[in-house]
């Protein structure tokens, strides 16, 4: 009975304080286990680039990966944009299509050209918050990246979750891009 | 007994033989008194009657301790809360901060961990790949923010609550237990060096550690009364809240090993606990995130890996800082000063697995390869606080360790935006 109890005591111990936190701390929502799933395939890819879809005009975009997880984007149409994290720079301020229609305007593009680090840091944002959004159409998730001023969704496939799309909407601007995923690229 | 109890620390081996002596006299009049003859039993009565005459007519230690107990937690806590509300009135040392923190009260001190220790008693566990996770943070504290919720306190205020009165049984616990190790006056220095400890601004942060030290003093403190049951439940609270808890099960096996045939297995039940409760937290996180040991690999992405050679690239690191860094140079500081008392410690005559626990504590997060953190991890070393108890024996010496102490608190607790604990 005197060893028993000395194997029951620990046993008694650790089935108390597991059922305690089990009982008391709420799981992660399935929102939230999506989002970690997409999160895990976009790291194991490459976008090399979308076509974005603007108001009636179609603009090609390339991404590069640059050195210290910088991206560089570089529009058909001559502008350059560098994204490191979650911060967008302008390199070359040659005919942006958004930058006319708004002040701070460049991110509409940096967003649309598929940065992939800045999904990764988009979405892992809104993981760290517990924020995620998920929304089922069609074939198709809609993954939330960013819902503070303007909403930008990543589409992503729902047999593989590979990213098809990204879609921007602000008060002024509706877009859409669609991402080409390689072996090169962001 | 109390007056010899009330004289200078040199008697502490004479007490300590006097109290011994006591509760064996009062564990054996019992049985005689149910179990003997008539006489007997009437001889046991009167002795029992004497003794409750006498017992009843001191005060018990702890309730003479009672008032510096409620004393230095009151007065440091009142430093602490007060240095906090300063600031954040000021919005130093960094207005931005402030801005994004919000005006909660006493926001300086859900800053850091704390907000991690939220979201997981607010959202759970998520284990996010190559990233910061909240899965570092062990679950004791979180789900106890939780039980407080239905009194309708926010998880901002519940880990505060919790912390700070964590913190007042830390103080009970650790004078019960440094009684057992120390002459009575040394034991009530004791407590209040372990509520002005420099780093002891996180006793009133939403963070576990109060309560672990609770856990882990009274774990030590139950088993040495061989209250066996209590130390289970104590040390298995301490490991599940935080992976140094783990270490109280150093002394408690080495009290097992002393222990009778008869209490053995309980005793050995005890100091098993521990690590038992540490299987738990790995079992729980298997369970949510699939990776029993993802306390461990999130600690990855705060640059921290335990390596052979991890004391070699923390002093490197150190050295490499060179000035740059003085919180860097501060935690390797107090890793220092607490290694030199729990020397002063283990001189002192605290028991050796004390000694060796509080080690652990302060040496082993070390091989993972940086100082960083360490001086907070050290508050959690027990035998710490008889080495200071030691160093203030004169009245000029406490006096001034008081003084140094509570100016250290208060600058600690003025900068706590500048830099983690």
């Amino acid at each position: 009975l005197a060893v028993r109890r000395a194997i029951l005591v620990p046993l008694l111990a650790a089935g108390c304080a597991f059922t305690f936190v089990f009982a008391l701390l709420p799981r992660p929502s399935s929102a939230d286990g999506f989002a970690l799933r997409v999160l895990s395939r976009l790291e194991q890819l490459r976008i090399s680039g979308s076509v974005i879809h603007l108001r009636g005009a179609t603009i090609i975009a390339r991404c590069n990966e640059l050195h210290g997880r910088r991206e560089l984007i570089s529009l058909a149409h001559g502008g350059r944009i560098v994204v490191r994290e979650t911060h967008v720079h302008l390199v070359r301020r040659q005919r942006l299509t958004v930058s006319a229609m708004q002040p701070a305007p460049f991110a509409a593009e940096a967003d649309l050209a598929g940065p992939r680090l800045l999904y990764v840091h988009e979405l892992i944002g809104r993981e760290a918050a517990r924020s995620a959004a998920v929304r089922a159409r069609g074939a198709t998730y809609l993954v939330r990246l960013s819902g503070a001023g303007p909403r930008v969704d990543l589409v992503v496939s729902r047999a593989t979750l590979r990213p098809l799309a990204v879609e921007y909407r602000s008060r002024v601007l509706t877009a859409r891009a669609t991402l080409v995923t390689g072996r090169r690229g962001c | 007994v109390a007056s010899l109890q009330t004289g200078s620390g040199r008697s502490s081996s004479t007490l300590r033989t006097i109290d011994a002596k006591f509760s064996q006299s009062a564990s054996i009049i019992r049985p005689i008194r149910l179990r003997g003859s008539a006489a007997s039993t009437a001889q046991a009565g009167r002795l029992l009657a004497r003794r409750r005459l006498r017992l009843h007519g001191q005060p018990s230690q702890l309730e003479a301790a009672l008032p510096t107990i409620l004393g230095a937690w009151a007065a440091s806590r009142a430093l602490v809360l007060g240095t906090a509300a300063v600031v954040q009135a000021l919005r130093w040392p960094l207005p931005a901060w402030y801005a994004s923190a919000g005006d909660r009260p006493f926001a300086v001190l859900q800053a850091w961990d704390a907000r991690w220790y939220r979201v997981v008693a607010a959202r759970g566990y998520l284990d996010i790949p190559h990233h910061q996770s909240d899965t570092a943070f062990f679950p004791f504290f979180p789900a106890l923010m939780n039980v407080l919720r239905p009194l309708g306190l926010s998880s901002w205020t519940s880990g505060l609550v919790l912390a700070n009165l964590g913190l007042l049984a830390a103080l009970v616990a650790v004078y019960e237990l440094a009684v057992t190790w120390l002459p009575e006056a040394a034991a009530r220095r004791s407590i209040v060096y372990v509520a002005l400890v420099p780093l002891g601004y996180v006793f009133s942060m939403a963070y576990p550690e109060s309560l672990v030290l609770a856990a882990m003093a009274g774990a030590g403190a139950a088993a040495v009364r061989r209250r066996w049951a209590l130390a289970a439940a104590l040390a298995a609270l301490a490991a599940a809240g935080r992976p140094e808890g783990v270490f109280v099960a150093v002394p408690l096996a080495a009290l097992a090993a002393r222990a009778s045939r008869a209490e053995l297995p309980r005793a050995l039940a005890a100091a098993a606990s521990a690590p038992a409760a540490l299987a738990a937290v790995a079992a729980y996180e298997r369970v949510v995130v699939g990776d029993p040991i993802a306390f461990s690999h999130a600690q990855v992405e705060w640059g921290r890996r335990f390596s052979p050679l991890g004391i070699g690239h923390a002093v490197g690191e150190l050295l490499h800082a060179s000035g740059n860094n003085l919180w860097l140079a501060r935690d390797a500081t107090f890793a220092v000063v607490y290694a030199l008392l729990l020397l002063v410690a283990y001189r002192v005559r605290v028991p050796w697995p004390w000694i060796v626990s509080g080690l652990a504590i302060v040496v082993l997060p070390l091989e993972t390869g940086s100082f960083t953190s360490d001086a907070r991890f050290g508050l959690l070393a027990l035998p710490v606080y008889a080495g200071l108890a030691r160093l203030g024996e004169s009245r000029r010496a406490d006096l001034a360790l008081r003084i140094a102490m509570a100016m250290l608190l208060v600058g600690g607790t003025a900068t706590i935006v500048d830099r983690w604990p």
